[in-house]
C-alpha cells in the first residue's frame, strides 16, 4: 500500500515537473514558433502560389517547381552557386588553418597577428566588393599595375571575363571571411595539451606530421563546424557577387541567390522565387545533415 | 511597508502618466508633420528647393526625402509602397514592375485634382499626357523628361589626338567611328565607356540603335505590342531588332568600348570619363551633372553613334520620371499639394540649375533654360531642331526589356542575335497572355 501510495506520488510529482518545464519553454517555444516556424510555412506556402509581391496568393500547386526545374537558369545558378560555395569555403578554411597553426606557435607578436588577421571581418561587405572591384580594372586597379610592375601585363580584365569573374568574387570573399574560422581555429589549437606536442617531439615528429597526426584530429569538432558553416554561408553569399558583378558577365556569376533576387524582385514573380529558396534550403539541410552525421560516425569511430 | 506600497504605486503610475502626458501634447496644435518623398540623387537637389518652399509655406510641416537607387525604385520599393510605412510620394518610374504592379492592383491615389489644378494636360502636351496615363488613368505626375543614347566626348582630348567633330554631332559612320577609336587608342586613352554590367547600360544603345534599324511602324509595334490588344506585326527575329544588336556585337569586337567593358558598371564608366581617361561616355542629359560631381571639369560636347539604316541618329526619350501616391501614404492631401508646387513653373525652372540640367517635365519658356551648363543647352536645342525617338526599353515591360544579359552573351560569342530575338519572343507571348 505503502508502494502504490508512492508510486502515485511519484507519477504527480512527475506530472507536475513536466508542466513546469512546459511552461518555462513557453516563451522560448513561442520565439522559435513566429521567428522559425512562421516563416518556413508562409515560403512553402508561397512557393505554391503566385503572388506579385503584395495582395492574396493565388494557389498553383507545383507549378513554381516545376517551372525552376525546367528552366536552364537555375541549373546554370545551381552549378555557379556550387562552385562558389566550394571554392570560397576551401580558400577560406584552409587560410583560415594556416593562419591558426602560425598564429599559436607561441611567439611574441602572436597577439598582434591575430588582431591584425582579423581586420577584414569588420570591413562592411559592400565596401570591400566596391574597393576590390576598383583594384581589379584593368590599367586602372591597383592589382593589375602590380602586375604591370612585375612585368606580368596590366590589362588584364579579371571581372569582364566569364571564366574568371566568379574567382575573382571567391577571391574577396577569402579575404573577406578568413578572420572569424581563424580565429575559431586557433582558439581550437590552443586548447590542444601542449604535452600532446611534447610526446609527438620525442617520438620523432616533424611539423608536418604533427599538424596532420595530432591537430587536425584534435580539433575535428571545431573544423567541421567551420566548414559546415562556411557551406551554408558561401552558399547563399549574396552582397559580394551583387555589388560586384550582378551576376555577369554573361550570367556567369549568377548564384542562386542573385537569381532568387531577380526573379522576385526585379520580375514580380515571387512564387518562383519561393519555390528556388526551398530547393535551395533543402539542399542545405541534405548538406548539413551528411556533414554532421559524417562527423557524429567518425567521432564515434574513434 | 508602507513605503514598498508606496514606490510599487508610484512605478505604476508613471507610465500612465507619461503615456497619457504623450497623448495630451499630440492632441495639442503644435502637431508636427513629416512628409516622406522618394527621389533619386540626380533629382535631389530639384526636389530640396521645392522641400524648403513647402516647408515655409505649411509651418510644422517638415519635407524628410528617401533618396533611391535605380535599383531600388524598380525592385525593392514594391514592398516599402505597399508598407503600412508608405512614404507620401512615391518614385515608381513609369517602365518598372513596381508600376506596373501597383497599378494592377489599384494602390495609386488617382491625381485627376492634382493634373487639373497644374494643367498638366496641356502643360505636357496631348501625346505625352497620353503616354504616361496608362487607360486614362492619371495616377503619377512626369517631372522631368531625359534624353539618352548621347555619346559624350571630351572635347581637349579630341583636339589633341586631332579628331575632327562633326558639325552635325553625327559620327555618321562606323569608318568615322573605327577612326576616332583609333586616334583616341593611339593617344593612350580608352575610347567608349559604358557601364558593361550595370543590367541596363547595353539596353541603352540598343534602344539607340533600334531607332534606327527599325521603321516608325515596326518600332510603334515593338514599343506597344506587350499590350494584348496590340497586334504583333514585328517580331523580334526581324531583322530591324537583330541588325541593331548585331551592331552592339561589332562595336565590342572593334574594341569600340574601354577594356574590361563586361567588368565595370555605369558608376566605373563615369568615373572613366570623369577622370579624362576615356575619350567618350554613352550617357543622358544628366551625365554633365554627373561629370561635375565627381569634380572633374572635363569639357564636353555629344555626339551620335552611327546609324544602321536612317540619314542620322536621334536622342532617345525617356518619359519614365513618375511619382506617384501610394494608397498607404498617411498624408495624401499634402503630399498633392507638394506635387502641385514641384510642377509649378517657378519649380520646374529652378531645378534646371539646381539640378545641373534636369529637363522639366513640362513646357516652359525657352528661355529658362539658359540656366542649364552649355553642353546641356546645345543638347536641348539640337532636340528641339531634330526631335528625338522613343527608346524601347523605357516604354516596354521590365521583364523584355532588361536585355543586357543577354547581349552580354552576344558579345561574349555565347548566343546569337537571332537566339535573342527567339527568347524575346517567346517572352513577349509569355507577358501577353498572363499579364
Amino acid at each position: 500500500m505503502t508502494a502504490v501510495s508512492r508510486t502515485v506520488s511519484g507519477g504527480a510529482g512527475m506530472q507536475v515537473r513536466v508542466r513546469l518545464v512546459l511552461l518555462a519553454a513557453l516563451p522560448a517555444l513561442l520565439l522559435l514558433l513566429v521567428v522559425f516556424a512562421y516563416p518556413i510555412v508562409q515560403t512553402v506556402q508561397l512557393s505554391l502560389s503566385e503572388w506579385r509581391g503584395f495582395g492574396p496568393m493565388e494557389w498553383t500547386g507545383l507549378d513554381n517547381y516545376a517551372d525552376v526545374l525546367s528552366s536552364d537558369a537555375f541549373w546554370d545558378a545551381l552549378r555557379n552557386t556550387v562552385v562558389f560555395a566550394l571554392g570560397a569555403t576551401i580558400c577560406i578554411v584552409a587560410a583560415a588553418l594556416l593562419l591558426a597553426v602560425a598564429a599559436t606557435r607561441g611567439q611574441r607578436f602572436d597577439p598582434a597577428f591575430r588582431a591584425i588577421w582579423f581586420l577584414p571581418a569588420i570591413v562592411p561587405g559592400t565596401a570591400a566588393a566596391v574597393f576590390w572591384s576598383i583594384s581589379v580594372q584593368p590599367q586602372s586597379g591597383v592589382v593589375n599595375a602590380v602586375l604591370g610592375f612585375l612585368g606580368l601585363g596590366n590589362g588584364h580584365a579579371w571581372l569582364a571575363s566569364p571564366e574568371t569573374a566568379l574567382w575573382v568574387i571567391v577571391g574577396v570573399a577569402a579575404w573577406t571571411s578568413t578572420a572569424f574560422p581563424f580565429l575559431l581555429l586557433a582558439g581550437a589549437i590552443d586548447r590542444v595539451p601542449a604535452e600532446v606536442y611534447e610526446a609527438a617531439r620525442i617520438d620523432g615528429a616533424g611539423d608536418a606530421q604533427q599538424f596532420w597526426y595530432f591537430t587536425i584530429p584534435l580539433i575535428r569538432p571545431v573544423l567541421t563546424m567551420v566548414v559546415a558553416l562556411q557551406l551554408i554561408w558561401n552558399f547563399n553569399a549574396f552582397t559580394l557577387v551583387w555589388a560586384m558583378t550582378k551576376g555577369g558577365p554573361a550570367g556567369s556569376t549568377t548564384i542562386l541567390p542573385v537569381l532568387l533576387y531577380q526573379e522576385g524582385f526585379k520580375n514580380g514573380d515571387f512564387g518562383t522565387a519561393a519555390a528556388m529558396g526551398v530547393i535551395s534550403s533543402a539542399l542545405l539541410i541534405a548538406l548539413g545533415a551528411v556533414t554532421l552525421r559524417g562527423s557524429a560516425s567518425r567521432a564515434a569511430g574513434e | 511597508m508602507k513605503a514598498t506600497a508606496l514606490r510599487v504605486g508610484f512605478a505604476l503610475t508613471l507610465p500612465v502618466a507619461l503615456v497619457l502626458g504623450g497623448c495630451a501634447a499630440g492632441d495639442g496644435g503644435s502637431e508636427e508633420i513629416t512628409l516622406t518623398v522618394q527621389t533619386d540623387s540626380y533629382a535631389l537637389p530639384g526636389f530640396q528647393l521645392v522641400a524648403d518652399q513647402f516647408e515655409a509655406d505649411h509651418p510644422g510641416v517638415t519635407v524628410e526625402f528617401q533618396v533611391l537607387t535605380p535599383d531600388q525604385q524598380s525592385t525593392t520599393n514594391l514592398q516599402t509602397l505597399t508598407s503600412a510605412d508608405a512614404p507620401d510620394i512615391a518614385s515608381a518610374p513609369f517602365n518598372t514592375t513596381v508600376f506596373t504592379e501597383m497599378l494592377a492592383a489599384d494602390q495609386f491615389v488617382p491625381l485627376d485634382d492634382v493634373w487639373e489644378e497644374a494643367d498638366l494636360e496641356a502643360r505636357y502636351g496631348q501625346s505625352l499626357a497620353d503616354a504616361i496615363r496608362p487607360g486614362g488613368q492619371q495616377v503619377g505626375v512626369l517631372f522631368s523628361k531625359v534624353l539618352y543614347g548621347i555619346a559624350w566626348y571630351n572635347k581637349a582630348m579630341f583636339e589633341e589626338v586631332g579628331i575632327e567633330v562633326p558639325e552635325d554631332h553625327q559620327i555618321g559612320t562606323m569608318d568615322n567611328l573605327a577612326e576616332m577609336v583609333a586616334k583616341l587608342r593611339a593617344g593612350g586613352y580608352q575610347p567608349l565607356s559604358i557601364g558593361g554590367s550595370s543590367n541596363y547600360h547595353l539596353t541603352w544603345i540598343l534602344d539607340n540603335l533600334l531607332a534606327t534599324s527599325a521603321t516608325a511602324d515596326e518600332l510603334t509595334n515593338y514599343v506597344t505590342s506587350f499590350d494584348p490588344d496590340v497586334d504583333v506585326t514585328a517580331s523580334y527575329t526581324d531583322a530591324a531588332f537583330t541588325d541593331a544588336l548585331e551592331r552592339i556585337k561589332e562595336m565590342y569586337d572593334s574594341n569600340t568600348f574601354q577594356d574590361g567593358v563586361l567588368g565595370m558598371d555605369q558608376d566605373a564608366g563615369l568615373a572613366l570619363f570623369a577622370a579624362g581617361q576615356a575619350g567618350m561616355m554613352m550617357g543622358h542629359n544628366q551625365t554633365p551633372a554627373g561629370v561635375a560631381n565627381k569634380e572633374s571639369d572635363v569639357d564636353m560636347g555629344f555626339l551620335f553613334l552611327p546609324p544602321i539604316n536612317t540619314d542620322v541618329t536621334l536622342p532617345n526619350f525617356y518619359a519614365g520620371n513618375l511619382l506617384e501616391i501610394p494608397k498607404n501614404a498617411q498624408h495624401p492631401d499634402l503630399a498633392k499639394e507638394f506635387l502641385v508646387l514641384l510642377m509649378s513653373d517657378e519649380m520646374q525652372i529652378a531645378a534646371i540649375e539646381a539640378t545641373g540640367g534636369a529637363f522639366p517635365g513640362v513646357a516652359v519658356d525657352e528661355s529658362a533654360i539658359a540656366t542649364a551648363p552649355d553642353s546641356v543647352r546645345e543638347l536641348l536645342e539640337f532636340e528641339s531642331e531634330y526631335g528625338n525617338v522613343a527608346g524601347w526599353a523605357s516604354l516596354v515591360p521590365a521583364k523584355l526589356g532588361t536585355t543586357d544579359p543577354l547581349i552580354q552573351k552576344l558579345l561574349l560569342g555565347e548566343t546569337t542575335a537571332e537566339e535573342i530575338g527567339v527568347e524575346l519572343d517567346a517572352l513577349l507571348e509569355e507577358i501577353r497572355t498572363d499579364g
